[in-house]
């Protein structure tokens, strides 16, 4: 599901941006403050959270649905995840060590691509940060263009209930089976 | 949000605020947004400053979708210009301008007020209007006059680069007479009128 240019494109000072809702399907947007994208299968990331933003902590509920966007500055080609909640977890050295080179490379790329200074953007950009666990479902291209929104998996994840309608077809006899991957 | 309750995350070029509770948002390949406003109406909106970096979050409320009229009009404009900025004057096309009811503000992060910055202090910016008014008015040819407008919109208020083009008579194309503040003489240089920053300004101004 990750090639390396798009792990390379996730640890770097992407802008990321984290969609999660409530139990009544209130969303809430939010930022994050650093991703990595953890070995093995199926793909989890670590994504870094504002720890005062307490409507984003309450969201990131385990088995919760999230969408996480990374869009990079200088071109914006951008990337959304969308998957769900393992758990949230108190962050370590690490992850600090992750939040201060994603704020520094973020605000580096603004201030190269847009000319703002310095001064004005880092204090925008810190924040304690609490790590959150994803596991990726699908990925969907959100470079601005016409192919904005198109999966960018090769298998796209699927949704249950086409899945299961095109069995009943293919039991039914109306569709002829084919050998599926 | 989709009726599924999965949520769905993108960027916006651009944000237009119709009127006290309103804001426009652009369609240009939204599907999947324009699809969820459809079966949840519920949104939440962040706002960043773009000088300051003030950070605002909205609960916002679908309300209608515009293909035509003031509000898209606009809004076309505001899309124009970040598309110019950002050279993507072919890509960013405004479909339509969803608007939607702002029900709630929250501050995310409220940047210290800028101490040395004139541009947000409008008495400063006042008074500069002013004093660029009267070096002009004391100027005796059009050559004299730009040159000394190019300046003090330097000095005064901060505007570093600047140039002045002129409309073509086939009225296709800018032509700049003058600039400030860059490194080559941009005089006799050429944009289409729709391309690029200037060209984006000349198109807008003859709607």
């Amino acid at each position: 599901m990750f090639d390396e240019a798009l792990i390379r494109m996730l640890h770097s000072g992407c802008a990321l941006l984290v969609g999660g809702a409530d139990s009544t399907g209130r969303p809430h947007a939010s930022r994050g403050y650093g991703l990595t994208v953890m070995d093995g299968e199926p793909v989890r990331v670590r994504l870094l959270v504002d720890a005062d933003d307490a409507t984003t902590l309450d969201n990131l509920q385990p088995n919760a649905p999230v969408a996480i966007t990374a869009a990079s500055v200088p071109n914006l080609s951008s990337v959304q995840l969308k998957g769900r909640v393992v758990q949230l977890q108190p962050v370590n050295e690490v992850d600090e060590a992750k939040r201060v080179q994603c704020s520094s490379d973020l605000t580096n790329d603004i201030h190269r691509t847009d000319g703002d200074q310095l001064a004005v953007i880092r204090p925008w950009s810190e924040r304690s940060v609490v790590a959150c666990i994803v596991e990726v479902e699908a990925t969907f291209d959100q470079t601005p263009g016409p192919s904005a929104g198109a999966p960018l998996s090769a298998e796209p994840a699927c949704d249950d209930r086409v899945h299961h309608a095109a069995l009943r077809r293919c039991f039914d006899g109306r569709v002829p089976a084919v050998i599926a991957r | 949000m989709n009726a599924a309750g999965l949520p769905n995350i993108t960027y916006l070029s651009a944000v237009h605020q119709v009127d006290e509770e309103r804001v426009a948002l652009p369609n240009q390949f939204m599907s999947k947004t324009s699809r969820n406003l459809a079966e949840n109406p519920r949104a939440s909106l962040s706002l960043l400053d773009p000088v300051s970096f003030s950070e605002y979050r909205l609960a916002i409320r679908y309300e209608r979708t515009d293909r035509r009229g003031p509000v898209f009009e606009r809004l076309r404009d505001d899309v124009d210009k970040v598309a110019a900025l950002a050279g993507m004057h072919d890509i960013f096309r405004l479909r339509s301008a969803d608007v939607l009811h702002v029900e709630e503000i929250e501050v995310v992060y409220e940047a210290p007020r800028p101490v040395d910055d004139r541009a947000h202090d409008h008495s400063m910016m006042l008074a500069a209007s002013a004093e660029l008014a009267s070096r002009m008015s004391r100027c005796a040819d059009l050559e004299s006059l730009i040159d000394v407008a190019l300046a003090v919109l330097d000095d005064l208020l901060g505007h570093r680069h600047s140039s002045v083009m002129l409309l073509g008579e086939a009225g296709t194309r800018l032509f700049a007479i003058a600039s400030h503040g860059f490194p080559y003489e941009g005089v006799g240089s050429e944009v289409e009128v729709g391309e690029g920053v200037a060209g984006a300004a000349a198109d807008t101004a003859g709607r």
